[in-house]
């Protein structure tokens, strides 16, 4: 069990739930029958593990605790995004009073003193729900920090930035196991690196956001590195790796239907908004296929999504100007009546391929 | 220990990150200064908010070449003063001409490029505007000695040849900026963009502006409100070293 991650133990509990409940379902149907001391043996071996993995990792082990706690992840979200305003308000507030050394110590002080309340926060709770809202806080902290120091002194902004801000969440999502700081590392890793390619090719750095192909390549090789990197003791991290690069790249191909002129590619605008229209499309049927396949259930709905609006789009350029909108909004009506059909059978088949 | 490993690095990049822009700082504000300039409320407006107690002043700024409309006077930059000359020495491609209908297309797709660009006060540009706005027909006495004397005047790859082409310190600024390409309906344009406009005013010399009221009334004041002494350093970076409200 020392092997075990929280994420698996989870996992692992819920397994052992569905299982004493079909059990007993099948005891109901007369399909098979248990000893009463067969059946009591059977449910101390359950209620043992689930004991255990609940002293351990303070996993929810009934139905009603795990509702409990998406409502415990939510408030903890949100609780996170309230204080990093707060914060930031606070400090603005009253940093105009303050001198300049005064400043430059609260600021360098303020995502230690986040640090520290975060450590102390995950030795207190397994469960870390204090700890990543604490996360939050402190990776708005830094963001404060480098922001304020940049105006202190009045530094020409740097795209670097993102450089640090991404190593310090980086650095957070592994120590504590954590999956929003790996996306705000993510995030911040990708916009570094679209802005270093940029402004090593002698344009401005804030050109970063005209150049989705960049976001594109990045996205796929964040969408591969679990692939290459194994998370044995962060289970849940490769689930957040894919959905982060595959959003990047969808949104990067989005981009790219929308304004051809941000391509590398040497043709017209609408010859690249078009070719991208097919690429997105083309993209998002492959991804749908490799989720089945490899039963990544977050990879197929999220690249569903992305098939059916980059669908839309396409049919919007082909057809709306000439096809009546009564015509036009009953062929996309059938063509939703269509795409429920496919998810229907891909549904039916990835039941079958689990 | 090994469980402390990843909060050491997050500590770590914290105190690194301090460290290298302290050091930044620095090196800034050491040595010789790259220019002195001072200005007045006409080019650093200050503007009071509520949420915000710190005091920052925003560096205001026109181009060499002037635009009218209606017989008013353009306070802002519409990059006309940039030629094409300029952009092509900048590292823009202007192989296709303005009215080429592939124009639009070719200058769209080459992002703002770095440059760094000069900006100089009360000088021979500033009369050069003032000089344009008597020529507007029926254009009323005032807008010749209102609004900002600071003037873009150039753009160039390097400080040292900048520096070269505007030598006076005490008039001449040289600030890192952007300049976007665009097809104009004559010909090739550029526009000045991303120029670092907020200046922080240290709390040693912030007291005032806060006490005052002078808010929205700056630039088109034709008087002095204050007067506020910049360095810029090594960096292009600038601090306020002097700040003085006549009586």
């Amino acid at each position: 069990m020392s092997e075990i991650s929280r994420h698996k133990a989870q996992q692992e509990a819920d397994r052992l739930n569905a299982f004493r409940e079909q059990w007993k379902e099948l005891e109901r149907d007369g399909v098979v029958s248990l000893q009463p001391a067969q059946r009591e043996q059977l449910d101390q071996y359950i209620d043992g593990k689930l004991a255990a993995y609940r002293a351990r990792f303070d996993i929810d082990t009934t139905a009603g605790a795990k509702q409990l706690s998406w409502g415990l992840r939510i408030a903890s979200t949100l609780g996170g995004f309230s204080l990093c305003v707060a914060l930031v308000l606070l400090f603005q507030h009253y940093w105009g009073s303050l001198s300049t050394a005064m400043q430059v110590g609260i600021v360098t002080l303020a995502p230690l003193a986040a640090l520290a309340a975060m450590e102390y926060a995950a030795r207190k709770e397994r469960t870390l729900y204090f700890a990543a809202l604490l996360s939050l806080v402190a990776i708005a902290s830094f963001v404060m920090n480098l922001v304020v120091l940049g105006e202190t002194f009045n530094f020409t902004s740097t795209h670097n930035a993102f450089l640090a801000w991404s190593m310090f969440a980086f650095a957070l999502a592994y120590h504590y196991g954590l999956r929003i700081p790996l996306v705000v590392g993510i995030a911040a890793m990708l916009s570094w690196l679209s802005a270093q390619v940029v402004a090593m090719r002698g344009f401005h750095w804030f050109a970063f956001g005209e150049r989705p192909e960049h976001f594109l390549i990045a996205g796929a090789a964040v969408f591969a590195t679990p692939l290459v990197v194994r998370h044995v003791r962060n289970t849940d991290f490769p689930v957040a790796y894919r959905v982060t690069g595959m959003v990047a790249g969808y949104l990067a191909v989005l981009a790219l239907v929308a304004n051809g002129s941000w391509s590398y590619l040497p043709w017209t605008d609408d010859t690249v908004e078009a070719l991208y229209g097919f690429v997105g499309l083309l993209l998002a049927a492959g991804a749908v296929w490799l989720g089945i396949v490899r039963g990544w259930m977050s990879v197929v709905y999220i690249s569903a999504g992305f098939f059916t609006l980059f669908l839309y789009i396409r049919l919007f350029k082909w057809w709306w100007d000439w096809l009546p909108s009564y015509v036009m909004f009953a062929v996309v009506g059938a063509i939703a009546i269509g795409a429920m059909y496919v998810l229907k059978r891909l549904r039916g088949m990835m039941e079958v391929a689990s | 220990m090994r469980r402390l490993r990843g909060l050491h690095l997050a500590v770590l990049v914290v105190l690194a990150a301090n460290a290298m822009a302290l050091w930044h700082a620095m090196a800034n504000r050491k040595g010789e200064a790259e220019a002195e300039i001072e200005m007045t409320n006409r080019e650093l407006s200050y503007h009071y908010s509520r949420e915000n107690s710190a005091v920052f002043l925003r560096m205001n700024y026109r181009g060499a070449a002037r635009i009218e409309h209606g017989g008013h006077a353009h306070y802002g930059d519409s990059g006309d003063w940039i030629t094409e000359e300029d952009l092509r020495r900048i590292g823009f491609d202007c192989s296709v001409a303005a009215k080429d209908r592939r124009a639009h297309h070719h200058y769209q797709r080459q992002p703002a490029r770095r440059v760094i660009a000069a900006f100089e006060y009360d000088g021979e540009a500033w009369k050069a505007v003032q000089e344009a706005m008597t020529k507007v027909p029926d254009a009323p006495p005032g807008p010749r000695n209102r609004g900002t004397r600071l003037v873009a005047v150039g753009i160039g790859t390097d400080v040292a040849s900048m520096r070269a082409r505007f030598p006076d310190r005490s008039k001449a600024m040289l600030l890192p900026a952007a300049v976007h390409i665009y097809a104009g309906p004559e010909r090739v344009q550029g526009r000045l963009s991303g120029v670092p406009v907020l200046i922080h005013v240290p709390h040693e010399f912030s007291h005032q502006f806060r006490q005052s009221a002078l808010q929205g009334r700056s630039v088109d004041d034709e008087r002095t409100l204050y007067k506020v002494r910049l360095r810029y350093g090594a960096n292009l970076e600038p601090w306020v070293v002097g700040v003085e409200f006549p009586r």
